[in-house]
């Protein structure tokens, strides 16, 4: 077996995951109480509905910035680099050549390292939509900051774009759940996040770039 | 645990807890903010300011659905051939 993700990645994961399925329950329940009044009714009405989207709020961001100095000490000490998670000119030819091969107008294909060009993508999309929800979000629980610079009437445009980033968020959930924990041949489940550890076997067939790096470090 | 795992749990439990005290001391203390308060003369143009972006956002929101839809459909396609593949 082959280490993939380290404890604190499981554990930036699980309460990463935690704090935005709260997010959307609570979330969604605000924003469309015309129709999910019941789901705040469930969880205690909404003064506390509201408490616990805030309390999530919190934890995310901790998990984001626990994150972020995470990926700083490894850059500083050479254990990973830029390119290995954020998107870049290689994967815009591997997503190319994975469309080619899907539709069967390439014989084999790419091969991936240690994350192919559609983990990467999503990643460098979840960074964008933290960040945008962490800044808007403040400025929605913090209106003040702001008040002083811009007029009043701009957190009804950052209110739009903090709900319509939402609904974009949980379609990305939705089908980053999909593509990595439930996916058919994963039946029924993808249980890598979990146990941190992954087969050799599925390495070399699915990570091949990065099998062979592993195979000429050991050597 | 790792010193990487502590650095990291030193940091942003720190940078979260400051940021939320400075945060917390900007709260003035009369009543919260709330929208009663627009003022009626420049309603249209307010209005008008925050359905543009609304707007904007509602087709970055279609864009992205299609494309998460055609993603889930190219991983379908290549799923079924690898199958076929391993069926010869």
């Amino acid at each position: 077996m082959i280490i993939r993700f380290s404890k604190s990645q499981r554990f930036a994961h699980f309460v990463g995951a935690l704090s935005i399925m709260l997010l959307f329950l609570t979330g969604l329940s605000i924003t469309f109480s015309e129709y999910l009044r019941w789901l705040a009714m469930i969880m205690g009405g909404y003064r506390i509905t509201m408490v616990i989207h805030r309390i999530a709020a919190i934890a995310l961001i901790f998990v984001s910035i626990y994150l972020l100095t995470d990926y700083i000490i490894s850059l500083a000490r050479r254990e990973t680099r830029i390119g290995d998670i954020l998107f870049n000119y290689k994967d815009i030819a591997d997503f190319l050549d994975e469309v080619a091969y899907a539709l069967r107008m390439s014989p084999e294909e790419p091969k991936f390292s240690k994350y192919n060009w559609l983990m990467k993508a999503s990643l460098s999309f979840v960074i964008l939509e933290i960040f945008v929800f962490i800044v808007t979000g403040l400025i929605l629980w913090f209106p003040w900051i702001i008040l002083d610079h811009f007029p009043r009437h701009y957190l009804l445009a950052i209110a739009s774009i903090h709900r319509n980033l939402a609904i974009m968020s949980m379609i990305h959930v939705i089908s980053h759940s999909f593509g990595n924990h439930f996916h058919p041949k994963e039946f029924p489940l993808n249980k890598v996040i979990f146990t941190g550890k992954i087969s050799e076997e599925k390495v070399k067939e699915e990570f091949t770039l990065w099998y062979e790096e592993l195979k000429g470090e050991k050597q | 645990m790792s010193s990487k795992a502590v650095i990291s749990g030193l940091v942003s439990g720190t940078v979260t807890f400051l940021l939320f005290y400075k945060l917390f001391s900007l709260v003035p203390e009369e009543a919260p903010l709330t929208f009663t308060g627009l003022p009626h003369t420049k309603y249209p143009e307010i209005m008008n300011f925050s359905s543009v972006v609304n707007i904007l956002m509602t087709i970055i929101l279609a864009l992205f659905f299609l494309v998460a839809l055609f993603l889930v459909l190219i991983d379908q396609l290549k799923f079924s051939r690898i199958e076929e593949e391993m069926q010869k």
